[in-house]
């Protein structure tokens, strides 16, 4: 799994299909490393963390949820060929530069402006992972994977406003 | 095993470690502070070293990060005398410790104060006495709260006798010695007229050097005017400013600007703490912070073993 994982992140254009395994591993350390930093950032304790873990992980498998359902609608429309599984370990596997997260804040003790520098790359890194990652499960030119994933993020928004909204809306209309 | 997973082991690692640290960073070292200060970022005009808790030689204890090692606040001030800092700051939270470890630290800052230009200002916190005050008169100046405790200006030995225990329930220890005090202060049998002759010696000789040290580091309190207060008596932070034994009453931002004043700092001091745990420390702390949530009796259990006694006395 190892080798897997090291291809995934270092060697991306190897494997057209993700591996699920590798996509698992990801996902988890990814969630753990989050709350570890939230953990940090708040001043929780062990109990805090533990509960910053099961948020993140619920958290976690709703935006998959979401993200792999529009990126995958989307990968579709413009002409893709992944199937759903291969949308979903894409999107995990898009996300490993979010392991950097611990390393990038980390760097802020020594230095400020390092620090930010290297949460900004790591920002960047996600989404460039994450075109690559739609590009190579569903076969499809840069521009549309970018495309997919710069719609999903933008219909993101817009949905969680309209659902904010909606209830809003039912509630005054009543 | 083949280098794409040694690489792949040592990023995950990396990434863990440094998450890990974040969180450590978070709650452990701002727990049990009773100020804070803006991240250690940079060129520090100050140098914070707090002394907490009781002042050993390590840090050593069964309950956390409850203690001041001596070795780690020597290593600190010797950090900052080569960072060339223009103050140090000591916020001390201390009812004191032992002689050695105070002498310690007390020896450092008086070498400092000799040596260079550096301005040391001791800031008291809720209580500072005994080693804790040791520790305090090495300060080029004392800032206090009007309610902080300090003095307890003395030497204490104390033993218990237990043999009248012993004798009511049939069990007489025997011992072998190497030489007449090679047991004194046993808790076995009332002590001999040399052995109170031989403590009460070692008391007074520390008590002394206590002295001694305190007129070294306040020029303005002589020996005259120290001997009636250092009885052992508490003061009040106000009856201290009365005494002699401090001289401002103020909280940490006081002390701060005294520092920045005496050492001629213009604008803004620039902190930066000096005693930040070391990883190690970090980590055994929160392994045993994460026990003793998680694991019902764990904190009695390792008392019991550090006091040497049996779970069941501790109850």
């Amino acid at each position: 799994m190892l080798s897997a994982f090291y291809s995934a992140i270092f060697r991306p254009t190897e494997r057209r299909t993700p591996d699920n395994q590798v996509a698992w591993l990801i996902g988890g350390l990814v969630i753990l490393i989050l709350a570890f930093n939230a953990a940090g950032a708040i001043g929780a304790g062990t109990l805090g963390l533990l509960m910053l873990v099961l948020v993140f992980a619920f958290a976690g498998l709703l935006g998959l949820y979401w993200l792999s359902a529009s990126v995958h609608l989307l990968a579709i429309a413009m002409g893709g060929h992944g199937t759903i599984q291969a949308t979903v370990g894409a999107i995990v596997q898009g996300l490993w530069p979010l392991l950097l997260t611990g390393p990038a804040i980390a760097a802020m003790d020594w230095s400020v402006r390092f620090g930010q520098l290297f949460s900004i790359a790591v920002s960047l890194g996600v989404y460039v992972t994450l075109v690559i990652a739609i590009q190579r499960a569903h076969h499809l030119g840069w521009l549309q994977a970018l495309l997919c994933l710069a719609i999903t993020l933008a219909v993101s928004v817009l949905a969680l406003t309209g659902l904010i909204l909606w209830p809003l809306m039912v509630f005054w209309g009543m | 095993m083949r280098l794409d997973r040694i690489l792949a082991l040592l990023l995950i690692a990396i990434c863990f470690v440094a998450a890990i640290g974040n969180w450590m960073n978070g709650p452990l070292s701002r727990s049990d502070s009773s100020f804070t200060e803006s991240p250690s970022v940079g060129l520090a005009n100050v140098a914070l070293i707090p002394v907490r808790g009781v002042i050993t030689a390590t840090s050593d204890s069964p309950v956390g990060n409850s203690t001041s090692s001596s070795d780690d606040i020597v290593r600190a001030i010797r950090r900052a005398r080569k960072d060339n800092v223009k103050a140090i700051l000591m916020p001390i939270n201390s009812p004191g410790g032992s002689a050695a470890a105070s002498q310690e630290v007390y020896t450092e800052l008086m070498r400092t104060r000799k040596e260079t230009a550096i301005q040391i200002v001791a800031s008291m916190g809720d209580v500072a006495a005994s080693g804790g005050y040791y520790v305090a008169s090495a300060a080029h100046h004392i800032v206090a709260n009007p309610s902080t405790l300090t003095g307890s200006i003395g030497v204490i030995i104390q033993s218990t006798q237990v043999s009248g225990l012993l004798n009511t329930i049939g069990v007489r220890p025997v011992t072998f010695k190497s030489g007449t005090y090679k047991d004194i202060l046993s808790p076995f049998r009332d002590p001999t007229e040399g052995e109170r002759a031989l403590v009460e010696g070692m008391i007074q000789d520390t008590y002394q050097q206590f002295l001694d040290a305190i007129v070294s580091g306040r020029r303005n309190l002589p020996l005259t005017a120290l001997k009636p207060l250092a009885d052992g008596r508490i003061f009040t932070g106000a009856q201290a400013l009365k005494a002699g034994l401090i001289d401002s009453l103020g909280n940490y931002s006081d002390a701060l600007k005294k520092a920045a004043e005496l050492a001629k700092i213009q604008g803004e001091p620039t902190v930066k703490n000096y005693l930040t745990p070391r990883f190690p420390d970090l980590l055994s702390g929160f392994i045993s912070r994460s026990a003793e949530a998680l694991i019902p009796g764990y904190r009695d259990a390792k008392l019991a073993l550090w006091n040497k006694v049996p779970l069941t006395l501790m109850e």
